[in-house]
C-alpha cells in the first residue's frame, strides 16, 4: 500500500515537472517580452526601496532573459574569432556591465511608460518582438524591436534590440570597429577603455558588481 | 550625286554617333547592365526602405560590393523585401547587418552591410536576418522636436 502511495507520488511529481517543462518551453517570444517588461516597470515605480535596491532587482529580472555571449560575438564580429578564450571571458562580463551601466540609468527616466505588444514574427530559431514605448510624460512614442535566438537552452533569448531601428550590437559593432581597426590593435586596449568606462559609471552612481559567469565560446 | 552620297554618308554617321552617345548615357545614368551581371543573389526584409531604388549600391567600409536588384512588398507581413546581387568574390556572415543609409544628408540611399564573425556564410538566395531600416530625419524631428499631437 505504502509503496503504492508513493509510485503514485513519484509519477505526479513527474507529471509536474513535465508539464512545467511544457510550459517553460512553449513560451512565446512575446510573452517573455511582455512578462519581463510588466515586471521590470512595476519594479521601477515600486518607489518604497532605493535606487540600489531598485538596480539589483532589475538587474536580476532581466539578466538571463539576454545572451550576453551571443550579443557579445555579434558586436566583435570579425574581431571574436581572433581572440583568445581568455579574453572573451573577460570582454563578456566587461560588455555586460557596460551595457547595464548604460541603460539602466535609462530605464529610471522611463517608469510612467506605457507598452504596445504588436506581434511576433518567428523564423527557425529565430524571432522578433515589436513593440511600441509611449512615454505618457512626453507622449512620444518609440518603436522597439526584440531580437530572439532560441539556442540549446530551450528558451528564447534577447541578442539584440532595435530602438528606433537602430540597433545596439551594429551600433557597438562600428564602434568596436573603429577602436579595434583592422585588427592591428591589442585586444586589451578595448578592455582597458571598457573597464575604464565602467569605473565612471561606478563612480558617478551606485552600481553593484556584475555576476555574469562566462561558460565558454561558441 | 557625288557629293548627295557624301553628306548622306556624313549625316548617317553623326546620327549613329548621337545614338551611341544616348545609348552609353542611359546606361551610366540609369545603373542598368547590359548583362544580368556576374555574382549572387541575397535579400532582405526591412520595415521602411526610405525610397531605396534598383540599382543602389550595397556597399562593406564604403566599397561597392553589389547592387539592389529589386525591391517587392510582401503582401502578408508588408515588409520590403531588397534583393541584392553580390560579387561572387564577397563572402557575407550569416550574422552581417544590412541597414539602409543616405548618403550625406539629403543624398541617394544605399544599403550598407557591416559584416559579422558567424562561420556560416550566405550562399545564393538566403535572407540576411539583421536589418535596420531607414531612418526618416523628418518623422525623428517632429517626434522629438515637437512630440507627439493630442
Amino acid at each position: 500500500m505504502v509503496s503504492k502511495k508513493s509510485k503514485g507520488l513519484v509519477l505526479l511529481a513527474m507529471l509536474l515537472i513535465l508539464t512545467g517543462n511544457v510550459v517553460a518551453a512553449s513560451t512565446t517570444p512575446i510573452e517573455i517580452i511582455r512578462i519581463t517588461t510588466e515586471s521590470v516597470l512595476s519594479i521601477l515605480s515600486d518607489k518604497a526601496i532605493d535606487v540600489t535596491a531598485r538596480r539589483t532587482k532589475v538587474r536580476k529580472t532581466v539578466e538571463d532573459k539576454f545572451d550576453f555571449e551571443e550579443m557579445s560575438r555579434r558586436t566583435l564580429s570579425t574581431h571574436w574569432n581572433r581572440i583568445a578564450n581568455n579574453e572573451k571571458r573577460e570582454f563578456v562580463p566587461l560588455f555586460k556591465e557596460l551595457l547595464e551601466n548604460v541603460y539602466l540609468s535609462k530605464l529610471e527616466q522611463y517608469a510612467d511608460v506605457r507598452v504596445k505588444y504588436q506581434k511576433e514574427t518567428i523564423e527557425g530559431n529565430y524571432a522578433s518582438v515589436f513593440t511600441i514605448a509611449n512615454t505618457v510624460s512626453a507622449d512620444v512614442e518609440i518603436p522597439i524591436i526584440y531580437k530572439l535566438l532560441l539556442k540549446d537552452t530551450k528558451s528564447w533569448k534577447i541578442y539584440d534590440v532595435q530602438i528606433e531601428g537602430i540597433s545596439l550590437v551594429n551600433n557597438y559593432r562600428s564602434q568596436f570597429n573603429q577602436i579595434l581597426g583592422t585588427g592591428n590593435k591589442p585586444f586589451s586596449q578595448l578592455l582597458d577603455m571598457l573597464r575604464k568606462k565602467n569605473m565612471e559609471f561606478s563612480k558617478d552612481s551606485v552600481s553593484t558588481s556584475s555576476t555574469y559567469k562566462f561558460t565558454g565560446s561558441k | 550625286m557625288n557629293s548627295k552620297y557624301g553628306i548622306e554618308v556624313a549625316v548617317g554617321s553623326f546620327l549613329s554617333i548621337c545614338f551611341a552617345c544616348v545609348i552609353y548615357l542611359s546606361i551610366q545614368l540609369g545603373n542598368f547592365q547590359l548583362m544580368n551581371g556576374s555574382g549572387y543573389k541575397v535579400n532582405a526584409n526591412f520595415a521602411e526602405t526610405g525610397g531605396l531604388k534598383k540599382g543602389a549600391t550595397v556597399e562593406i567600409a564604403g566599397v561597392e560590393i553589389g547592387r539592389v536588384k529589386d525591391i517587392k512588398l510582401d503582401d502578408k507581413t508588408y515588409m520590403a523585401i531588397v534583393y541584392m546581387l553580390i560579387k561572387d568574390e564577397i563572402k557575407i556572415q550569416e550574422d552581417s547587418i544590412a541597414s539602409i543609409k543616405t548618403k550625406g544628408l539629403l543624398g541617394d540611399k544605399y544599403v550598407q552591410i557591416a559584416p559579422g564573425g558567424s562561420e556560416n556564410i550566405l550562399k545564393e538566395g538566403e535572407n540576411i536576418k539583421e536589418t535596420e531600416s531607414a531612418i526618416n530625419l523628418e518623422d525623428m524631428l517632429s517626434k522629438y522636436a515637437f512630440g507627439g499631437v493630442k
